[in-house]
């Protein structure tokens, strides 16, 4: 593998890209310090600007980096150049999860932070918030999987619609499963069996759709 | 030296509503091929293909020695691409892109660039999308020519540009060629173009090869032949005969296998040969199609 090149395609991404990711990154820093705020109102606001911000970041990535290479013609220059098609998946994957990943984890830590330090936020939230982010994570990996195989914006939009009405599911789901209900107003994090659980079935959720893309989009032949 | 830098055998490749079908060809090294075809007669899927951007289902394709798509890699290290298609990053500037070619290949002749820079009036620091349709072009012939490849495969790349921009690039691309190792491949559905600087041809249609060959011994055995005939429908006898229209006595008839042996068996059966005319690339073009549209519609 050309991995002088990958790497420059990855630093490529990382440049065009910076901007949107810092403005949502930008938005769900903003959801927390609405957070920090006494008000009630406040807070809930925040919450909605914070997952806003990281929905929105991976969306914007999977885009920008994927599909709108495709349809504004880049494309085709990009794969002039001398790689193949599993040196642009491994670029793509790269840029695209480093660029996520520092965003949603710097917000995450953030979030963590509120939980453990803002005292009319119980601690038992930690668990549940946890897993929240990783659905988040798991509705990423799924646009930009089915974004790099399919390169369209329609089936994009599909697995970003997919994405998102099964967070609100989840959201729902899962406070209502009865070890996460009974813990989650506690004084303390308690990371129970089904919380553990969830948490092992998302990661493992993320590596089944990258290593499943990567598998795909190698047996591919066409690539404009 | 290999003196095939690119050469296509049996290569099929379908779609649901299109084919190209058992195309077979040879790029000599060294040449400038144009790659004539109309809409959709299957250029740009030959050239995509020649790239490793499209598999083929059946034959082999071999550039400058490599099989692609096998190894499509090594073989792009020594191909420029220019596609009418093809975009540059808009937001970046050009000299941003020279940049990035020059660290991606590891080889770039900046003195090169440079003239090439003012010859075609371009701004590095410019975004590309600022960038007429014609400077996007120019741009991205210059990331090809001034990585000095092989091979310079170009799709189309003179399409809607102004009639200046156009010598620009056919300017460009003949200066290119003064180094003689140096293959180019372009398609045009411009036969002015592609008359004014090719030295072979290769005709494409409906997804067949129709015809290949050297341009000037192409040229060479096309001509249309006026003649008043012995006797009304005397016409059909004539072998070679691409197209004929007739009036009465009068035959105009277009070959494409021109000798004077065949003018001498006209004269001897009665004929009285008014004209001979070379034809245009474009009067080939425009005959070849319509005479193998005709023979697949009968």
């Amino acid at each position: 593998m050309n991995t002088i090149l990958v790497r420059q395609l990855v630093a490529k991404d990382l440049s065009f890209q910076r901007m949107p990711v810092l403005a949502a990154t930008a938005a769900g820093l903003l959801g927390i310090a609405l957070q920090l705020s006494s008000s009630e109102g406040a807070f809930y606001v925040g919450v909605v600007l914070l997952i806003t911000g990281v929905i929105s970041c991976g969306i914007y990535l999977a885009f920008l980096t994927v599909v709108k290479e495709r349809t504004q013609g880049t494309l085709p220059f990009v794969m002039s150049l001398p790689i193949g098609v599993r040196e642009y998946t491994a670029a793509k994957l790269a840029a695209n999860l480093i660029l996520f990943l520092a965003s949603w984890s710097l917000l995450g830590v953030s979030s963590a932070a509120v939980i453990l330090t803002r005292d009319s936020v119980p601690d038992g939230l930690l668990p549940y918030a946890v897993l929240l982010l990783l659905h988040m994570l798991t509705g990423y990996a799924l646009t930009l999987g089915v974004a790099l195989v399919a390169g369209t914006e329609g089936w994009t939009i599909a697995a970003m619609a997919v994405s998102n009405l099964s967070f609100q599911g989840f959201l729902y789901w899962t406070a209502h499963i009865d070890d996460i209900a009974a813990t989650m107003s506690g004084s303390v994090p308690v990371w129970t069996g089904s919380v553990r659980w969830l948490i092992a079935a998302e990661l493992l959720t993320v590596a089944v759709i990258l290593t499943v893309t990567w598998i795909w989009q190698s047996r591919k032949t066409d690539f404009t | 030296m290999n003196p095939i830098a690119v050469q296509f055998r049996g290569v099929h490749k379908r779609y649901p509503h299109f084919a190209l079908d058992d195309v077979s060809f040879d790029v000599p090294t060294g040449t400038i091929t144009g790659f004539i075809g109309a809409n959709g007669a299957g250029k740009s899927t030959t050239m995509r293909i020649l790239m490793g951007l499209t598999g083929h289902d059946g034959g082999t394709v071999d550039v400058l020695g490599h099989r692609i798509p096998e190894h499509a890699i090594a073989a792009k290290r020594q191909v420029g691409y220019v596609s009418e298609d093809m975009r540059l990053f808009p937001d970046a500037t050009l000299d941003w892109h020279m940049q990035f070619i020059a660290k991606a290949f590891g080889h770039w002749d900046a003195d090169y660039a440079r003239n090439l820079v003012r010859r075609f009036d371009l701004q590095p620091e410019q975004k590309i999308k600022g960038l007429s349709h014609g400077q996007r072009i120019k741009a991205s012939l210059l990331l090809a020519l001034a990585r000095r490849p092989g091979l310079l495969v170009l799709d189309e790349p003179t399409t809607g540009l102004d009639p200046v921009a156009r010598q620009e690039v056919i300017g460009a691309l003949t200066e290119a060629m003064q180094d003689e190792a140096r293959t180019v491949l372009f398609s045009s559905q411009n036969t002015l173009d592609v008359e004014q600087i090719a030295d072979r041809i290769i005709f494409i249609d409906r997804g067949r090869i129709v015809d290949a060959d050297d341009k000037e011994a192409y040229l060479d055995r096309w001509r249309r032949i006026r003649l008043e005939t012995p006797t009304e429908g005397w016409v059909s006898h004539i072998d070679g005969a691409v197209a004929t229209t007739v009036s009465g006595r009068t035959a105009t008839i277009t070959t494409d296998r021109f000798s004077e042996a065949m003018l001498a068996a006209c004269r001897a059966a009665g004929a009285t040969v008014h004209a001979v005319d070379r034809l245009t690339l474009e009067e080939i073009f425009v005959a070849g199609v319509m005479a193998r549209r005709e023979e697949m519609a009968a």
